[in-house]
C-alpha cells in the first residue's frame, strides 16, 4: 500500500504539472481548471459535510463572500483582486461564527434547511444591496498581473490551492480533529458525555471548510474575472458540491476528489453531446449512485477504525 | 491495495480527460475558404423568443450577402453559439470562438447581462465585437476599443419616453417598475437620473425579481402612490402578467409604458391579450418606419419566415450588414484591421444611418407605438408618428363598451385610502397563503410519516401545471374541474415514486434522502425541458382577470376559487387523517413506525399512501396556480420549494393544521413586506422568519409537530 503510493502519487504530481503543456488548447485548460477549482470545494464541503457529518447546502453563501471580496476591491479601490485571496477567507470567519451559531443547535434535516435559508439570504443581500455588489448587474473585474488571455498561470494557482486543501483533509482525516469530527457524525450524544466539546469541534470545521471556500470563489472572480449572483450564489452550486462529495464518497480523502473529476468532466461531455439532456442525465446518474452505491465510489464515509468509535477515541484521548 | 486501485482509477480518468480535452480542433488560418463569423444568441432558455428572432435577421442578412457573391470574392459562414439565456455560458462562448483564427468578428449576444460582461472577454482577447440588442449603458461606458454597439442604449430610451410623457401626455408623476436584472436596472437607473430635468417626479421606484408568480403587491403599493404614469421595464412573461394583474387590481393610470423588450415583441399581444391594449412602449425600429427600404425589407421578412419582424430581427440583420462591410473594406478578414474598418463605417440603412463615436456607440433615435387595435402602431416622434395616440388610457371597468363613444373621459384620480391599502394587501396575501398552505400540506404529511425532506416537491406542482395547462388547451377542461383528473394522477404518480425510488432509501441516512429527492427534482425539470422547452406556456380562462370588489378592495376571482378548494381540500385531508381507519393508521406510523408495525399496520403500503397524497397534494397546487399565474415553463415549481420548506417550518414538521396557518402567515407576511418594506426584499423577510423559527422555536409557530 505504502509502495503503491510512492509510485502513484509522483506520477500524479507529474501529470499535473506539466499538463497545461500537453494540453494547449484554451478550451483543455479551462475544463482542467474547473475540475480543480471543484476538488478544492469538495474537499473543502467534505470536512463539515463528511467527517463532521453536517449537511450544509448553503456553501455557496461562502463562496459568494470570497468572490465578493476579490470584485469588491477590484471595483471600490486600485488594489489589486487577488487580495481577495486574504480578505475573502479572512472575512467569511465571522459570518461562518455567526451561521454556526445559528445552524448547530439544529438537528437533521432542520440543519440542512437552515443552510439552504442562508444562502438564500446571502443571494438576496448581493441582489439588493446595489451600492456595494452593483446588485443583478455584477461587477466586472479588470485582470491584475495576469493578462486574463492566458490560462496557465490560473491554472497552478488552482492546482496549489486543491493540493493543499487535499493535503489538508489527509492531515485532518488521520489526526485528532478528524476522530473527533467522525464521533461527532456517529453519534454526538456520547461524544459529548465523554467530555468533547462537540459544537467547539463543529464550529472549527465549519471555519476551514468556509474558509477555503471562500478562498476559491476568490480564485474564481479572478479566473472569471466577473460575478453576478446568479453565478456565484445560487443553490445549484451549494447542491453541485455537495453530489460531487457524496457521488465520490463521503467522509473520505479521495471521494471529493474522484466525485469533482467525475462530475466536471461528465457534465462538459454531456453538455458537449447531449446539449439540453445534459442535466437530465446528471440527475439520472444522482438517483442511481444513491439507489445502487450508497456509499459513493470510493465506499465511503470510513467508519473509525477499531471496534467502537468511543473507544478508539478514548485511546486518542489517552495519548494526548 | 484498494488505495492502489483508487489511484490507479485517478490516472485512468486524468487520462481519459486528457484524451477528450485533445480532440479540439487546432486549425491554422487560412485565405481560401469561407469567411467565418461568430453569433452568440439565446437560441433555448428563456430569451429564446428574442434569440430566434435574432436569429432570422442573420439569417435574412447572410441569404443577401452569399446571394451576391459574399465578402472579398468568399462566402460567409455563421458560427453559432447558444448562450442557452445564460451569462457564463455567453461569455465561455466568446472565447471558443477566439480560439478558431479563421472567427473574424463576433457580434451578439442577445441579452445585456450576458452582454456587458462578453464585451469584456471580447475586448480582452482583441476580437471585434458588433453588439446589435443589449442597451444597459455600462457596455460603451467602459471603453472598450474592440466593441461597438448598435442599437440605442437605455438613457436614450428614457430620454424619449420621458419627453412623450412630459409633451405628449402630459404627465407628470411617474412610478418606475423594473425586473431586478442588467437591463432592468440600466433603464431604470437612466430614469431616476434624467427625470428631475424632464420635470418628472418620480413616485415610486420599485424593482422586482424577473419570473415571480404574483405581482398584486406590487401594484397595490404603485396604486396607493397614485402615479399617473408606469413605466414597466420587464421582460415577455412578466410584462403578461403585470399587465393582467394590473387589470385585476383595478390599476388605472393615465399612461402604461413599456420599456421595449417584453412591451414591444409580437408575442406580448397574444400573451396580455386584450390587457395589451393602449399600452405604449420604447422601440428601436417599426415596420413603418421612415428609413428608405424598411416597409419593403417588412414585407419580404414575413414572406420569408410568416413572422411579424420586430425591431430585434432588424437589429441582428444590420449588425452582419455591418460587419460584412467593413470587412469588404478592409479588405482582409484580419481582426486589427476588420476593427478599424467598423469603427470608420458610414452606412445608410433600414435601421437609419449607421455611424458609430469614439465610444464605439452608434447614434440611433428610437421611436413609441401604442398597441392599438391589437397593432403597434407609431405614435412618437411626431415626424414619424402615423397616429394619434390614444389617451388617457381608458378605465377598465369602461373598456369593451361602446367602441367609438368619443374620446375617453377625463379620469378622476383612482387613488385609494390607507385603509384600503391594508385590506387590499391583507386580502391578497390571505389567497396566496391558501396556496402556499396546499403546496406546504404535501410536503408536512410526507415528512410527517416518512421523516423525508421531499425536495422534489416544487417540481411536483410543475407536473401538475403542465397536466393542468395541456387538459385545458387540448381537451378544454376547466383547470378547476382538472382536478378531479389531476389528483388521481399525480397519486399515482407519488406511489410510483415511492415504490421505486423513495423505499429504498427510507432507512438510509437521510442525507441520501435529500440528494435522492434533489435528483428526482432535476431529472422532472429537465425532462419537461426537453418535452416543452424553456418558453413558458400561457392560457387563458374565460373568467380570467374577473374580480369582485368589496370595500373598495378588488379580489380576483380565479384567485378566491383557489383559495376556497385549497381550504375545501386541506378540509378534507384533515377529516380523512382525523376520521378514518386509513388516517388513524397514517398517524399511527408517524407517531411511531415500529409499534404501528407491531401493531399489525403494513407500514409500506401507509408510506406509499401517503407520499401519493402529498404528490396529489402539490399536483392540485399545480392546477390553482394556472388560472391565476396564466403561464407554466419548467423551472415554475421552483420558488414553491423554498416556500413549501417555510411555510412546514412555520407550522411544525408534519401538522396539517400547522401547513395551513403557516401558509396564510407567510403569504400575508411577504404581502406586507412588498407593500410596506420593499418588493425586492419581500423573499427574504421569509427566510429571516425561516431562520428566526428554526433557531428559537424548532417546533413551530403551534407548538405541536407530527401528523
Amino acid at each position: 500500500m505504502k509502495k503503491a503510493l510512492k509510485i502513484s502519487l509522483p506520477l500524479l504530481a507529474v501529470f499535473l504539472l506539466a499538463a497545461p503543456f500537453v494540453l494547449q488548447a484554451r478550451y483543455a485548460q479551462h475544463v482542467l481548471i474547473l475540475i480543480l477549482l471543484y476538488v478544492a470545494l469538495g474537499s473543502a464541503w467534505n470536512i463539515l459535510g463528511g467527517f463532521a457529518g453536517q449537511l450544509s447546502l448553503g456553501h455557496a453563501a461562502f463562496f459568494g463572500v470570497g468572490a465578493y471580496s476579490s470584485a469588491i476591491i477590484a471595483s471600490k479601490s486600485t488594489l489589486s483582486p487577488w487580495l481577495g485571496l486574504v480578505v475573502g477567507p479572512v472575512v467569511v470567519l465571522p459570518v461562518a461564527l455567526v451561521v454556526g451559531w445559528a445552524c448547530f443547535r439544529l438537528r437533521g434535516p432542520y440543519f440542512t434547511l437552515a443552510t439552504i435559508a442562508i444562502g438564500e439570504m446571502a443571494r438576496l443581500v448581493a441582489l439588493n444591496w446595489r451600492d456595494v455588489t452593483g446588485g443583478a448587474v455584477g461587477i466586472v473585474i479588470r485582470p491584475s498581473v495576469f493578462s486574463g488571455t492566458d490560462k496557465v498561470p490560473y491554472y497552478y494557482i488552482i492546482l496549489a490551492i486543491a493540493a493543499v486543501t487535499v493535503t489538508l483533509c489527509y492531515r485532518i482525516s488521520r489526526g485528532k480533529l478528524g476522530y473527533f469530527l467522525m464521533a461527532v457524525r456517529e453519534d454526538e450524544a456520547t461524544a459529548e458525555s465523554i467530555g468533547i466539546d462537540t459544537s467547539g469541534y463543529k464550529l472549527r470545521a465549519l471555519a476551514i471548510s468556509a474558509g477555503i471556500t471562500a478562498l476559491a470563489g476568490a480564485f474564481y472572480a479572478n479566473y472569471f474575472l466577473f460575478v453576478d449572483p446568479a453565478i456565484v450564489l445560487p443553490l445549484a452550486l451549494s447542491v453541485e458540491i455537495v453530489l460531487m462529495s457524496i457521488i465520490g464518497g463521503l467522509g473520505t480523502v479521495s471521494g471529493p476528489v474522484l466525485g469533482a473529476v467525475l462530475l466536471k468532466l461528465s457534465s462538459e461531455i454531456f453538455r458537449n453531446y447531449f446539449k439540453d439532456a445534459s442535466l437530465l442525465i446528471y440527475g439520472t446518474l444522482l438517483i442511481i449512485v444513491i439507489i445502487f452505491i450508497p456509499g459513493g465510489l470510493t465506499g465511503g464515509l470510513k467508519k473509525l477504525p477499531g471496534l467502537r468509535p468511543v473507544r478508539r477515541l478514548r485511546a486518542a484521548l489517552a495519548r494526548r | 491495495m484498494s488505495l492502489t486501485f483508487k489511484l490507479r482509477y485517478l490516472l485512468l480518468v486524468a487520462l481519459v480527460c486528457a484524451a477528450t480535452a485533445c480532440r479540439h480542433r487546432e486549425a491554422a488560418p487560412d485565405d481560401t475558404g469561407p469567411i467565418r463569423i461568430g453569433i452568440i444568441t439565446s437560441l433555448t432558455g428563456t430569451e429564446s423568443r428574442f434569440g430566434i428572432a435574432q436569429r432570422y435577421g442573420y439569417e435574412m442578412a447572410l441569404a443577401e450577402i452569399n446571394g451576391s457573391g459574399g465578402v472579398l470574392g468568399r462566402p460567409v459562414e455563421l458560427v453559432y453559439q447558444d448562450d442557452t439565456s445564460k451569462v457564463e455560458v455567453a461569455m465561455s462562448a466568446v472565447e471558443d470562438l477566439v480560439e478558431d483564427p479563421r472567427t473574424c468578428a463576433i457580434i451578439g449576444a442577445y441579452s445585456s447581462s450576458a452582454t456587458f460582461p462578453s464585451a469584456a472577454v471580447a475586448n480582452r482577447h482583441r476580437i471585434p465585437m458588433v453588439v446589435p440588442s443589449a442597451v444597459t449603458d455600462e457596455i460603451t461606458r467602459q471603453g472598450y476599443p474592440w466593441v461597438f454597439r448598435v442599437c440605442a442604449p437605455a438613457s436614450v430610451y428614457v430620454r424619449e419616453m420621458l419627453r412623450f410623457l412630459t409633451e405628449g401626455a402630459r404627465a407628470r408623476r411617474l412610478a418606475v417598475v423594473y425586473e431586478n436584472t442588467q437591463f432592468g436596472s440600466s433603464v431604470a437607473k437612466a430614469a431616476l437620473e434624467q427625470a428631475p430635468g424632464a420635470g418628472i417626479e418620480i413616485v415610486s421606484f420599485e424593482a422586482y425579481d424577473p419570473g415571480s408568480p404574483d405581482y398584486t403587491p406590487l401594484l397595490t403599493r404603485i396604486k396607493s402612490e397614485n402615479a399617473e404614469a408606469i413605466f414597466f421595464v420587464s421582460y415577455l412573461a412578466d410584462a403578461t402578467l403585470l399587465m393582467r394583474q394590473s387589470k385585476e387590481i383595478d390599476l388605472n393610470p393615465k399612461v402604461f409604458a413599456g420599456g421595449g423588450a417584453g412591451f414591444s415583441l409580437p408575442d406580448f399581444l397574444r400573451g396580455a391579450s386584450d390587457t395589451a391594449e393602449y399600452t405604449i412602449s420604447v422601440t428601436q425600429w417599426t415596420p413603418d418606419a421612415l428609413w428608405t427600404g424598411s416597409r419593403e425589407w417588412s414585407a419580404a421578412f414575413r414572406s420569408r419566415f410568416n413572422y411579424d419582424p420586430s425591431y430585434h430581427s432588424v437589429q441582428t440583420y444590420i449588425s452582419l450588414k455591418i460587419v460584412a462591410d467593413a470587412i469588404a473594406r478592409a479588405g482582409s478578414p484580419e481582426r486589427a484591421a476588420v476593427r478599424d474598418a467598423i469603427k470608420a463605417t458610414e452606412m445608410d440603412s433600414i435601421f437609419g444611418p449607421v455611424r458609430f463615436d469614439e465610444k464605439g456607440q452608434n447614434d440611433h433615435p428610437v421611436a413609441i407605438t401604442q398597441v392599438l387595435g391589437g397593432r403597434f402602431v407609431t405614435i412618437w416622434p411626431q415626424g414619424a408618428a402615423i397616429q394619434a395616440p390614444t389617451l388617457p388610457t381608458p378605465l377598465w371597468s369602461e373598456r369593451g363598451r361602446a367602441a367609438g363613444s368619443g374620446a375617453p373621459e377625463a379620469q378622476p384620480a383612482a387613488a385609494i385610502t390607507s385603509a384600503q391599502k391594508f385590506l387590499q394587501t391583507m386580502a391578497s396575501g390571505t389567497l396566496t397563503g391558501g396556496i402556499y398552505a396546499l403546496i406546504g400540506i404535501g410536503l408536512t404529511i410526507i415528512f410527517g410519516v416518512m421523516r423525508v425532506v421531499n425536495f422534489a416537491h416544487g417540481a411536483l406542482v410543475m407536473v401538475g401545471m403542465y397536466a393542468t395547462y395541456f387538459l385545458f388547451t387540448y381537451l378544454g377542461v376547466d383547470p378547476f374541474l382538472s382536478l378531479v383528473v389531476v389528483m388521481p394522477a399525480m397519486f399515482a404518480l407519488g406511489v410510483a415514486l415511492e415504490k421505486t425510488l423513495i423505499q429504498s432509501v427510507l432507512k438510509a441516512p437521510e442525507r441520501n434522502q435529500v440528494l435522492l429527492t434533489e435528483g428526482i427534482s432535476i431529472v422532472l425539470i429537465n425532462t419537461a425541458l426537453l418535452l416543452f422547452t424553456a418558453n413558458y406556456l400561457t392560457m387563458t380562462t374565460s373568467y380570467a382577470g374577473k374580480t369582485a370588489r368589496f370595500w373598495g378592495v378588488s379580489v380576483s376571482l380565479p384567485q378566491l376559487g383557489a383559495f376556497a378548494v385549497a381550504l375545501v381540500i386541506t378540509a378534507i385531508l384533515y377529516l380523512f387523517l382525523m376520521k378514518t381507519d386509513t388516517g388513524r393508521r397514517i398517524r399511527a406510523t408517524a407517531q411511531d413506525g415500529e409499534a404501528a408495525h407491531i401493531l399489525g399496520i403494513n407500514i409500506r403500503r401507509v408510506q406509499a399512501l401517503t407520499f401519493g397524497l402529498g404528490v396529489a397534494a402539490a399536483g392540485a397546487a399545480g392546477s390553482l396556480l394556472m388560472p391565476i399565474y396564466y403561464r407554466v415553463e419548467p423551472t415554475a415549481g421552483v420558488p414553491f420549494s423554498l416556500k413549501a420548506f417555510i411555510v412546514v417550518v412555520l407550522g411544525g414538521m408534519g401538522s396539517v393544521t400547522g401547513a395551513l396557518v403557516g401558509g396564510i402567515v407567510l403569504g400575508v407576511t411577504e404581502s406586507l413586506g412588498a407593500v410596506y418594506i420593499s418588493t425586492g426584499y419581500k423573499d427574504a423577510i421569509g427566510c429571516v422568519i425561516f431562520l428566526l423559527i428554526l433557531t428559537l422555536k424548532p417546533s413551530g409557530l403551534l407548538g405541536r409537530s407530527r401528523v
